[in-house]
């Protein structure tokens, strides 16, 4: 018989240990996982700002993660982000506005409610008024209001409405000249023009950027930007305004949407935000030279999605790996004294082995986004303060290939990142389930990245179109700017007639190679995509799923090529390590899933497909097996951020699970809130006597006289 | 010009109830009879309408918008209601009817199903199938538990460290001779019983999965029912239960955690159909250890069926709302006509691609599903005549159809509830943010859907378990020349079609894969050249089934959609409204093209199932053409599945199709927009008009305060 063993808990027989495991998991990494954080930051300084703030948060009372949080209702978690955004706009007021972009793209991770409900002040209201207003007007509402400082002002950004998302430019809302008064008049002509999904607009903001319709003396000139007040200094809604709130969601009930019904509200004609498009006090329009320069405001927020992509998916992968490292089930061999743990079968490897990889790959490719955005807003200022043409011309040029790279990259990381926390939940099995693993929220909280600020697969035709027209362009012997990212399209011609790139299972394992054929895939398919555009009179609609495809396509080759550039600047052991995370990343996210592209459009061969699923994935998944944790470690992901029971970094798995639900609900309440309701029904009396014995014996006998 | 209706506009407002008003006027299928296919016969689909009936005028049971603004709390006692309601039309309803009614509330509200179906479907089949027929009528009749009154039953298989491996779960039930009683122990953390569903705060008893010890030798997994709660609903001494609070979704549910310490219970609470203890400690053992499981198979059947609903219901929201709202104009041609009305977004080429593969999917499914329910029900009453009668040859007989049943109807449900949990999200993003409203229905729903795909067998763990028999099917055929019985008998031509013959291409044109036959017997031998495959790897790789994991899904995965295909081709052609016949037929054929080939292109590419160019046809020519051919039907599909608003419940999948005013409608109710100020307002107010940097730092950091700080007055001292 068993003897009674008494650590911190009693037990009859030796409990799991899955934090020994964890130890001796973690006692492989041969390498320094802040090395390679810096790696995957790109650059020292990055990673100790990332670092520094990191621990800033993890102690923050208000701003870490606790996993009480998981059981808020709607109106809790409303109060809690409100206070956290109170919080945040201190750190803002010292940190300035490119190291609080940063710091708010962390707290993002663990609670993008508050992450966006700052957003949509900061970055959707305050960039619509830098996008479209004069400096002067952007002074006045972002600095002397205190807007920017997240003070006496709280922008939201009134675009879509109920029956318009995707195609702002068929917004309904109007805003018309009145030259007696000097005002507009803003104006919801009809229910489909109610202003809806409006972040912020709910509870907390009291000024709105109001896309509407300019009419002019009966003239409709499209869709322009308005500052509209919604709420005097007391919070109180103005005369003409009606608010809702639209209520629950599948996620982020944090932030409180809202709808906004304007009924003749009249503002000044200043309040027009007019550095392109003007309204002089008698009623002429000037319209823009350069309106396309004011989308680059829209840019930001997918640059900020796409690298949410990546930390998202870091600390999901932290999770899942950890949890299959502790976890043991089934025996592989009946002799064996313990259960096997789950990381040590293949099929368990090849569900998470994968997204490490991609995990990685999306790291470097979103790091040089972030970079190029940067810089593209940094030069563009320039560009504008010196009114310089060609300077101008540059930034215009620089700015396409961001809307494009952007768009796919936005689109296909978020997809990703979606199937990524869903697919890495499962792995968890019904642990993944429980709220307090963290995957549940963070999946409700996350599905809507793939809607908003650009639909993923509206964003994914616009940029494949652009790859297919580029295409045609090039093989019309007009070659593309060298500045451009798509630049490598100019090889078209070449790269359509290529012999098979991938031709060995050699070739698939050298990233160099698949990067070359995926730049061919992407040049075959928009080349044949064009052709059927021609031939079908132009529908282009017809012809929106390769166009999609081209997109997730681009991505990765964006990615990649990052992943190939970036590699040579690890050091010792991690080169190693990253070559074979660059292998998987191509075997298991592009060559597989794209499988029947590259065989139709002869790519690759059938033998070098059949390697990868049947050899190649499992091989790579044993090779990077050892050193997961060490891989995940990488992320440096303090445990309050994580929030997750089973992701901790002790790995101490079941106690932690135990107790941190038992310290949520005491087991000394065993009997619900509502027991009566329970022993009600239990103990209730029989039918015959519930139905007062109408059907007896005795009722049957003298009803029947 | 001011148009005033039920609300004052002043332009004509888009008016998406007359675009579906429209569309239903010109509908070809008859859905009260598109839907006696769908739910198997006229009689039972005119029972389902009739449940549904009184169900949606039942005040407590009918779903509401105000569902889903619910705490877990809420819920919680919500839920509690239902099913003290429930209880009552189960004192009256006859078995079918009410496993019907259980099956339909699964679609507005799982969790009352869910909670339901833990004392009916787990503790009462954990019952049946382990116990002695007098200890089901025992516990079952005479204590009521099969009417939900005096004890409610709880199912304590599942262990903190242990789901999947029942074999393998440690609580232990150790025999005392002296006492003739078994001690029931929880031996350490990792053997805690975890998320047993409503053991936090319902259940009076379990049926707990505990380690047979008997004089210090363990005879494995038995089962036992143990008291939890007495009849004032306290906690017996020695068990402790807690919540394990709030999930992913299914808040309704009251799973919690038992530790069990040293808890006694009489030896005649041990369920012994199969598996006895005598009073002097002599182990009888059952004839196959899986018999103990077959208590789950009734719930993994039920989820077959649960997916086909599930889909039903989310393909009609979405393509309801596909029909009435418009986005962009034609190709983005904003100038060419003005005035022109953007475009359907049903009738984007892409949009259509998104959604027709799952409403030919909720088709399929539901004959699929409605075959697999007939099967457990002849298999489990052959099981119980075998057991009346003794009779041992029946009993193998039932035994071996069990086995079947355990292949079959795992590999249907993994593969369905996988496919229903694609569906909803896919249909959530084809209604781009208002999908995301939860008053449309699709979150809750994903969030209560996808622990379908976890529990009751893990659909990993499933597809592995159901691939790996077929793959040594084809070992015993090639090594020992086996002939292969039953379902997986096609394995016998393996050898026509691997090897020299690999090469061959089963689909050569287009007709080919629109002739379901050929593409059901296609998918036979993808499955044998896979498996051929795994053969081959096995005999070098040491014989490691664990290292075929992947392709073993992936033979599952293809098993599924085989079995799936051949029941709706076998009963589209038994069904006698042959004028629907020809809308059968073409989802039937978009769901071969436009699901399985797509699903598993490059498997059965790779297998040289099809060619390369073919698959090219099959996305350039022939899926448009179906989906051309599907449109204008597509409210007829969907009206087929009669689904009633309340059962939808989602503001923009109403029958009426009047989105708009719907949606708004709804939050409004739900939301009144008098109540402007939140309680967050304060701290948001206090934010917004709080002191400046300066003030809030007591003005320490200014100029005149540096100027004191720094000032070099230091007294001296000599």
């Amino acid at each position: 018989m068993t003897k009674n063993r008494v650590t911190n808990l009693v037990s009859s027989c030796p409990e799991p240990t899955p934090q020994e495991q964890m130890r001796v998991e973690r006692s492989h990494t041969d390498f320094d996982p802040l090395a390679m954080n810096e790696w995957l930051e790109g650059s020292e300084e990055k990673s100790q700002e990332i670092l520094t703030m990191y621990q800033q948060l993890d102690r923050d009372p208000i701003l870490q993660g606790n996993p009480a949080h998981y059981d808020n209702g709607t109106h809790q978690d409303r109060e809690l982000v409100a206070a956290r955004i109170h919080q945040m706009a201190k750190y803002l007021e010292t940190d300035g506005l490119v190291k609080f972009w940063r710091r708010l793209n962390l707290v993002t991770i663990w609670d993008p409610s508050l992450g966006i409900r700052i957003s949509v002040n900061l970055a959707l209201f305050g960039n619509c008024v830098k996008g479209n207003g004069t400096p002067s007007q952007v002074n006045y509402w972002m600095n002397y209001k205190e807007a920017g400082t997240l003070k006496q002002l709280y922008g939201c950004f009134g675009m879509t409405e109920l029956g318009h998302g995707s195609n702002v430019a068929g917004c309904e809302t109007t805003a018309t000249f009145d030259e007696a008064t000097d005002e507009f008049i803003i104006n919801t002509p009809n229910i489909s023009a109610t202003k809806w999904w409006i972040g912020g607009a709910a509870h907390s903001a009291t000024h709105t950027v109001c896309y509407a319709r300019l009419i002019v003396k009966g003239k409709d000139y499209g869709v322009k930007t308005f500052v509209v007040p919604l709420r005097d200094s007391n919070h109180e809604l103005l005369p003409g305004i009606a608010i809702g709130d639209i209520g629950a969601k599948m996620g982020r009930s944090g932030v409180d949407n809202g709808w906004i019904q304007f009924s003749d509200f009249r503002i000044p004609r200043f309040n027009m935000l007019q550095k392109w498009c003007r309204v002089d006090r008698d009623g002429t329009v000037t319209l823009p030279p350069l309106e396309q320069l004011s989308y680059i405001s829209l840019l930001g927020g997918r640059v900020g999605m796409a690298t949410d992509s990546y930390r998202i998916l870091a600390r999901f992968t932290t999770v899942a790996l950890r949890y299959a490292i502790g976890r043991r089930q089934f025996k592989k061999n009946p002799k064996d004294s313990q259960e096997t743990a789950l990381i040590d079968y293949p099929l368990h490897q090849r569900r998470t082995i994968p997204w490490l990889a991609l995990t990685y790959a999306s790291a470097v490719g979103t790091n040089r986004l972030e970079q190029t955005h940067a810089r593209i807003l940094k030069e563009l200022d320039v560009a504008v303060a010196k009114d310089d043409k060609k300077l101008i011309h540059q930034s215009i040029l620089d700015t396409k290939s961001l809307f494009v790279d952007s768009g796919s990259l936005k689109s296909t990381l978020t997809w990703l990142a979606a199937e990524g926390i869903d697919q890495l939940r499962q792995t968890c099995g019904g642990q993944g389930y429980s709220s307090y693993s963290g995957f549940g929220k963070a999946y409700n909280d996350w599905v809507v990245q793939c809607t908003w600020e650009g639909d993923n697969n509206v964003l994914a035709m616009s940029a494949g179109k652009t790859i297919v027209n580029n295409v045609k362009q090039v093989l019309k012997g007009k070659l593309l700017d060298e500045r451009m990212s798509l630049a490598w399209l100019n090889d078209a011609k070449a790269l359509i007639d290529a012999k098979p790139v991938l031709a060995t299972k050699a070739d698939a394992l050298d990233p160099a190679k698949v990067l070359k054929a995926l730049q061919t895939l992407i040049v075959k398919i928009a080349y044949t995509t064009g052709l059927r555009v021609e031939a079908n009179g132009g529908d282009w609609d017809k012809l929106s799923f390769p166009r999609v495809k081209l997109s997730k396509l681009r991505c990765h080759q964006y990615c990649l090529e990052t992943f190939v550039t970036d590699l040579p600047k690890a050091q010792g052991a991690m080169k190693q390590h990253l070559l074979r995370l660059a292998q998987q990343y191509c075997a298991s996210s592009i060559l597989l899933p794209f499988a029947t592209d590259f065989v139709i459009n002869k790519v690759t061969v059938d033998e070098v497909i059949g390697a990868i699923d049947g050899e190649i994935i499992e091989d790579l998944d044993a090779l990077i097996r050892p050193y997961v944790i060490g891989l995940t470690d990488s992320f440096q992901m303090p445990d309050n951020l994580i929030n997750s029971f089973i992701g901790k970094y002790d790995g101490n798995i079941y106690e932690n699970i135990h107790n941190g639900t038992k310290a949520l609900y005491s087991p000394f309440n065993s009997q619900a809130p509502y027991n009566a309701a329970l022993t009600a029904f239990l103990n209730r009396a029989p039918r015959d006597e519930r139905l007062r014995f109408e059907r007896g014996d005795y009722a049957k006998e003298q009803l029947s006289k | 010009m001011v148009i005033a209706k039920n609300t004052v506009s002043y332009e004509q407002g888009p008016d998406p109830a007359s675009l579906i008003a429209a569309e239903r006027a010109q509908q070809k299928i008859d859905p009260v009879k598109m839907n006696y296919f769908l739910e198997g016969s006229q009689e039972r689909s005119e029972e389902v309408a009739r449940l549904t009936e009184q169900m949606e005028r039942d005040p407590i049971l009918a779903a509401t918008p105000a569902y889903y603004d619910l705490s877990k709390e809420q819920e919680r006692e919500l839920t509690a209601k239902k099913i003290a309601r429930v209880a009552q039309y189960l004192e009256t309803n006859s078995f079918q009817e009410f496993q019907n009614r259980l099956s339909l509330i699964g679609v507005f509200d799982p969790q009352v199903g869910t909670r339901v179906g833990v004392n009916l479907g787990l503790f009462i089949s954990c019952i049946r199938g382990n116990g002695t027929f007098d200890q089901l009528e025992y516990w079952a009749l005479h204590k009521e538990a099969c009417y939900l009154k005096n004890i409610y039953g709880c199912f304590g298989m599942t262990e903190l460290a242990h789901g999947s491996n029942v074999m393998a779960l440690e609580t232990t039930a150790t025999f005392d001779k002296d006492t003739d009683e078994f001690v029931i122990n929880t031996p350490h953390i990792g053997a805690t019983k975890w998320w047993i569903g409503g053991a936090a705060h319902s259940a009076t008893h379990c049926t707990v999965y505990a380690r047979l010890i008997v004089d210090d030798e363990d005879y494995g997994v038995k089962t036992f029912v143990v008291p939890l709660r007495d009849s004032q609903h306290n906690l017996n001494p020695g068990v402790t239960v807690g919540d394990i609070g709030r999930k992913m979704g299914r808040d309704g549910i009251d799973n919690g955690w038992i530790q069990f310490s040293h808890v006694r219970i009489p030896r005649y609470f041990m369920l012994q159909k199969f598996a006895r203890v005598s009073r002097s400690g002599e182990v009888t053992l059952p004839p196959l250890e899986q018999l103990a499981y077959s208590a789950l198979l009734g719930g993994r059947v039920m989820m077959c069926l649960d997916s086909y609903r599930m889909m039903a219901r989310m393909t009609t929201i979405a393509l309801r709302y596909a029909i009435g709202r418009r986005q962009f104009h034609k190709n983005g041609n904003f100038d060419d006509d003005e005035g022109a009305k953007e475009v359907q977004i049903i009738d984007y080429a892409l949009h259509q691609k998104r959604l027709f593969p799952y409403l030919a999917a909720a088709y399929v499914a539901s004959a699929g599903a409605l075959k697999v329910e007939k099967t457990i029900f002849d298999t489990m009453s052959l099981l119980d005549d075998a057991v009346d009668q003794a009779d041992d040859e029946k009993l193998m007989e039932g035994i071996e159809a069990m086995k079947s049943l355990f292949i079959d109807s795992g590999a249907l449900k993994s593969n369905l509830t996988w496919l229903a949990a694609a569906c909803i999200d896919e249909c959530r993003q084809s209604c781009g943010g208002h999908g995301y409203s939860a008053y449309n229905g699709f979150g809750k729903a994903y969030n209560d859907w996808v622990v379908q795909c976890t529990w009751e067998g893990d659909n990993n763990i499933l597809g592995v378990f159901v691939g790996k028999p077929i793959v040594k099917h084809t070992i015993g055929h090639f090594e020992d020349e086996k002939v292969v019985k039953g379902s997986s008998a096609f394995l016998n031509d393996t050898k026509q079609f691997v090897e020299d013959k690999a090469e061959e291409y089963i689909l050569k044109s287009l007709d080919d894969v629109q002739d379901l036959s050929k593409v059901a017997r296609a998918l036979e031998i993808a499955i044998m050249r896979s498996s051929y495959a795994c053969y081959q790897q096995w005999k070098v790789n040491g014989e490691d089934f664990d290292a075929l994991g992947p392709d073993l899904v992936q033979i599952t995965r293809l098993k599924a959609h085989h079995y799936l295909l051949e029941e709706y081709v076998r009963r589209v052609a038994e069904f006698e409204h042959k004028d629907l016949v020809p809308y059968l037929d073409l989802l039937g054929k978009y769901y071969a093209a436009g699901m399985i080939l797509q699903h598993s292109s490059t498997y059965l590419l790779s297998n040289n199932i099809l060619s390369a160019k073919l698959f090219t046809q099959v996305n350039v020519e022939l899926l448009p053409k179906l989906s051309k051919e599907i449109r204008p039907n597509v409210v007829g599909y969907t009206d087929s599945f009669q689904l009633t608003d309340m059962m939808i419940n989602s503001a923009i999948g109403r029958y009426d199709g009047n989105i708009y005013e719907n949606y708004l409608g709804v939050v409004k109710a739900q939301n009144n927009p008098a109540n402007d100020k939140n309680k967050d307002t304060k701290i948001l107010v206090d934010m917004l008009n709080r002191g400046s940097l300066e003030a809030r730092d007591r003005y320490e950091k200014s100029f005149d305060a540096a100027e004191i700080l720094s000032a070099d007055d230091a007294p001296t001292f000599d």
